[in-house]
């Protein structure tokens, strides 16, 4: 191919706007570009279809900011949920990954990311506040912190605990430690530490 | 030939991106100054070996392949690894906007050993030593020298004429003290007390930010920020965006240990 033709002004666009999404670089928006134009005419319809329909349909919980079509979303108006707990969480997907996993039957919040002053986004920049309100009338006895531990969720963590715990709500932190299939030989040293104070007696 | 494509290096990271399924785009500080920018295929995956190893504000050595494009990191471990837990709040949102200003003063290929062991110096300075509030400003006066960018705190910048005490002025466009005698057209020029002068100038004689142990008013803090902060703007030509939260987290601190009534 020859460098110095450029490509057409709409091939152009679409590249950028692919580029534009997350763990999307150059090289692979150009490759899902050229995908897409290879697309039979139905297959890109039925991809900007979605791609509108999701923006139309789906909204933010009120209660948990959690994506939904129905708002309160199902897991807040749930009967047979434990409304003593809450599980903050980063992003929807995580309630999913809990969900399916099936021990747990409280409720979520959830931040849409976490504290990354480096990259400019603050406490005010992800959901943090609309947990306040839900915390008032002493119906929820613990929160259950379940970001995750990584520096910036830590320091989430650590912020929204400050933020809590005047309100006399327990706040716990998911227990850290080796990962099941994990080696110790290969466990950071934060990740031991943590390990060691978790212990348990057998 | 293979072997030659392998090399170890010891570095502080910067960044960490999260990058396609599972890996990460690392920036990191390398051991002689210089930025490395490298990728860890698979590094988010809970049974991944370098995971945890290449958190942000880790110290990490590392096993590397070199690439066409970007060198892939092979081995990573931990050294010394940055704890919010132990260190708190205010330190970690220190070390966040310490780690920022390090991005974007140094450069890749551009070894610069100071650089690093100022870098970790500060780093162990906030952590070790949360109350003291000359770290940030002290490491910022250091990265500033250390990067060739020190203001001027002896002579004139205009007439090169030894500044005399109370008989000063400070102008970061023209990257430092002014005598009263100049007045340059079209510079932004700002009072500086000499109280201030003298703390900088106590900051350009000691490089490493965690021999300062000095603690300072909050009036003299803020004009030390103010004039830093200002330097630090006008050569990156960009805010450091984490100062914001470094901010928010002191007035939470001092808000919840204020007496109440
Ligand atoms: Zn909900
Ligand atoms: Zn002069």
């Amino acid at each position: 191919m020859n460098q110095n033709i450029p490509a057409p002004a709409p091939v152009v666009r679409l590249i950028q706007e692919l580029n534009r999404l997350p763990g999307i670089g150059p090289k692979s928006a150009q490759r899902l570009a050229y995908y897409i134009i290879r697309l039979p005419s139905e297959d890109a319809q039925a991809l900007a279809d979605a791609v509108l329909d999701v923006k139309d349909r789906i909204i933010f919980c009120s209660v948990c900011q959690n994506l939904t079509e129905i708002d309160p979303c199902a897991i807040c108006s749930g009967p047979r949920r434990d409304r003593s707990l809450i599980c903050v969480v980063e992003e929807p997907l995580d309630v999913l990954v809990m969900e399916r996993a099936s021990f747990y039957r409280g409720l979520y919040h959830v931040l849409h990311g976490v504290i990354s002053p480096m990259n400019g986004v603050g406490p005010e920049d992800l959901r943090i506040k609309e947990l306040l309100p839900r915390l008032e009338d002493g119906s929820v006895k613990e929160v259950v912190i379940g970001v995750n531990p990584t520096l910036e969720g830590d320091a989430t963590a650590m912020y929204i605990h400050r933020l809590i715990s005047p309100l006399g709500v327990k706040v716990s932190n998911l227990a850290r430690g080796l990962p099941v299939g994990g080696h110790l030989e290969y466990a950071d040293e934060v990740t031991l530490s943590q390990a060691y104070q978790g212990r348990r007696e057998l | 030939m293979a072997a030659s494509r392998l090399y170890r290096v010891e570095g502080v990271v910067l960044k960490s991106a999260p990058l396609g399924e599972g890996d990460l785009l690392v920036t990191l500080l390398t051991r002689d100054g210089s930025k490395l920018r490298a990728m860890a295929w698979g590094a988010r995956k809970l049974t991944s070996r370098k995971m945890g190893h290449l958190e942000l504000l880790t110290r990490v050595d590392l096993a590397l392949s070199k690439g066409r494009n970007l060198d892939t990191i092979t081995q990573a471990h931990s050294l010394e690894a940055f704890n919010v837990m132990k260190s708190g709040l205010e330190s970690t949102a220190k070390a966040f906007y310490l780690a920022e200003m390090v991005d974007g003063f140094a450069i890749e290929d551009g070894a610069n050993p100071p650089l690093y062991s100022l870098f970790l110096d500060a780093l162990r300075a906030v952590q070790d030593s949360p109350e003291d509030n000359a770290t940030v400003p002290h490491f910022q006066l250091s990265l500033l020298q250390v990067t060739g960018f020190m203001p001027e705190l002896y002579r004139c910048v205009e007439c090169r004429q030894q500044i005399l005490p109370s008989d000063h002025r400070f102008s970061i466009d023209l990257g430092g003290v002014l005598c009263s005698g100049c007045v340059p057209t079209g510079a932004r020029i700002a009072p500086l007390s000499l109280q201030a002068l003298k703390v900088l100038r106590h900051f350009h004689r000691s490089l490493e930010p965690n021999s300062s142990s000095l603690q300072v008013s909050d009036s003299l803090h803020q004009e030390l920020r103010s004039i830093l902060d200002g330097a630090t703007r006008y050569w990156l030509d960009r805010e450091v965006r984490s100062r914001a939260f470094m901010d928010q987290v002191g007035r939470q601190k001092s808000e919840s240990s204020a007496p109440r009534g």
